[in-house]
């Protein structure tokens, strides 16, 4: 009986002795991956307080029809109209599509502004291939998807300016940062590479992308336009 | 000035209150486009024209001078920039009938929007509403000093040009309505321009120094503004 109480008094012990062990690793595990995760976390919130926030520019326009192609004018009125309803419903369209980049794309302008400046010269320095023009930029850097498997502290600051904007963050970026809070020590990749903003470049390509296409819209109107004046002074002539 | 020109000025401005016989404006357009005859004389009778204490001469005679603008040769707008100055209508009305209050102020609105026009072809030159537009245009081409120069120049004259500011419901006559149209037919190419050289001004956003990013940022403000403006004067228009 007493042999039993021993053994049983000794099995306790060893099980709380290891519980007790357990409890201290994890425990200095947590305060190492705090301490990290704190000092990357304080230093991001650090330039975020930085920032300035920027009035949203706000358009006031209703919901525009889609764009029909212009047909052949017949009257020299419904021509006009024609025309003044074409540019109206891209100008309303683009305006929508604008005002929703725009805030973002006016916010990432001032905001990295130095940064973009500071990467070129850089990439001047190592890159020997010709400057892009903005547009080509945007419009490779949007088409472009996102292989890397892990996240830095650059797209941790843009998923926090994301939700600051109320923009909607695509599902692979974000299921790739959880990965990362969830093992930061998987990342072999340095946790600052500024030399990939594609999400913050889509904004500004996007809006670029509405004028270019606004541009080659009112070329047609006023093609249309000066077609019905021809009409016109063929009538009186 | 010959003979036939001059009955064509004085029959575009008539008191009729309709608007300006296409014919009269057909010889005046002939005689500028045609001739290398001198165009001062017809600006000078245009312009006394403006001097009428009758809405309806004043009206007329501004629309002929805006016709002229658009579908005549820039020998013509180029005579009207060089002048001193061109229309003082800033005080006009005409209380002598019913319609010339609201008929005074569309006058007031509509002269410096055409005082705005012959200024910006002073300082810019050329008439922005007929550069070549495109890939190879104007202000496509611009360097970022002249853009900066320039697209302030082009949101004055939109903001004149927009500031007509007429509802469907006030254009009841002839004369108001082939005013609103040549406003139309200006602000489409004047936007087409002023689109081109916003997306230039992107382009060589990240090129540029602090204080000119500072004010292409503000360029750009403004560029969202005035598009959400012309958008409810497409709508007038497309009525």
């Amino acid at each position: 009986m007493a042999s039993r109480w021993q053994g049983m008094r000794s099995s306790v012990r060893r099980r709380s002795l290891r519980n007790q062990e357990q409890l201290e690793d994890s425990k200095a595990l947590q305060s190492v991956v705090s301490h990290q995760e704190t000092s990357t976390l304080g230093s991001l919130c650090r330039q975020f307080q930085r920032r300035l926030p920027l009035r949203a520019v706000s358009l006031n326009l209703g919901a525009g029809p889609s764009w029909k192609r212009l047909e052949t004018p017949e009257s020299g009125q419904q021509d006009v109209q024609g025309a003044a309803r074409s540019a109206k419903s891209a100008l309303g369209a683009m305006s929508q599509r604008i005002q929703e980049s725009c805030q973002s794309g006016t916010k990432w302008l001032v905001e990295t502004h130095v940064k973009a400046r500071k990467g070129k010269r850089g990439a001047q320095k190592d890159n020997s291939l010709p400057a892009h023009s903005l547009t080509q930029k945007s419009t490779r850097l949007s088409r472009a998807t996102p292989v890397h498997s892990t996240t830095d502290s650059w797209e941790r600051g843009h998923h926090y300016r994301s939700i600051q904007m109320g923009l909607r963050t695509p599902q692979l970026r974000r299921s790739r940062r959880e990965a990362a809070f969830q093992s930061p020590y998987s990342s072999t990749e340095p946790l600052c590479s500024p030399s990939e903003p594609d999400g913050d470049l889509e904004p500004v390509g996007a809006g670029i992308q509405h004028l270019q296409k606004l541009s080659q819209e009112l070329d047609k109107a006023i093609m249309a336009e000066d077609s019905s004046d021809m009409t016109v002074f063929l009538i009186h002539d | 000035m010959g003979s036939s020109v001059s009955k064509a000025a004085l029959g575009a401005t008539t008191d009729v209150p309709t608007e300006p016989e296409p014919k009269h404006l057909a010889d005046l357009i002939q005689y500028i486009n045609e001739t290398n005859m001198s165009v001062e004389h017809l600006a000078n009778v245009l312009s006394e024209k403006t001097g009428s204490s009758s809405w309806v001469v004043v009206f007329k005679a501004l629309v002929t001078v805006h016709h002229l603008m658009v579908y005549g040769n820039e020998r013509f707008i180029q005579h009207l920039s060089s002048r001193n100055s061109l229309f003082t209508l800033h005080n006009f009305l005409d209380k002598s009938v019913v319609e010339g209050h609201t008929m005074s102020t569309f006058i007031r609105r509509y002269s410096r929007y055409l005082n705005e026009k012959s200024l910006a072809y002073r300082l810019m030159a050329s008439d922005i509403t007929k550069t070549k537009r495109g890939t190879d245009g104007m202000m496509r081409t611009m360097n970022t000093k002249e853009l900066l120069n320039t697209l302030p120049v082009i949101q004055i004259q939109f903001d004149a040009l927009l500031n007509f500011n007429a509802n469907p419901e006030e254009l009841t006559n002839g004369i108001i309505h082939a005013a609103f149209m040549l406003l139309f037919k200006d602000s489409l190419r004047l936007f087409a321009a002023y689109n081109e050289g916003i997306l230039n001004l992107l382009g060589k956003y990240f090129d540029m120094r602090k204080n000119q990013c500072k004010e292409s940022l503000d360029l750009y403000t403004k560029f969202l503004g005035i598009t959400s403006k012309l958008a409810q004067f497409l709508k007038v228009a497309e009525v």
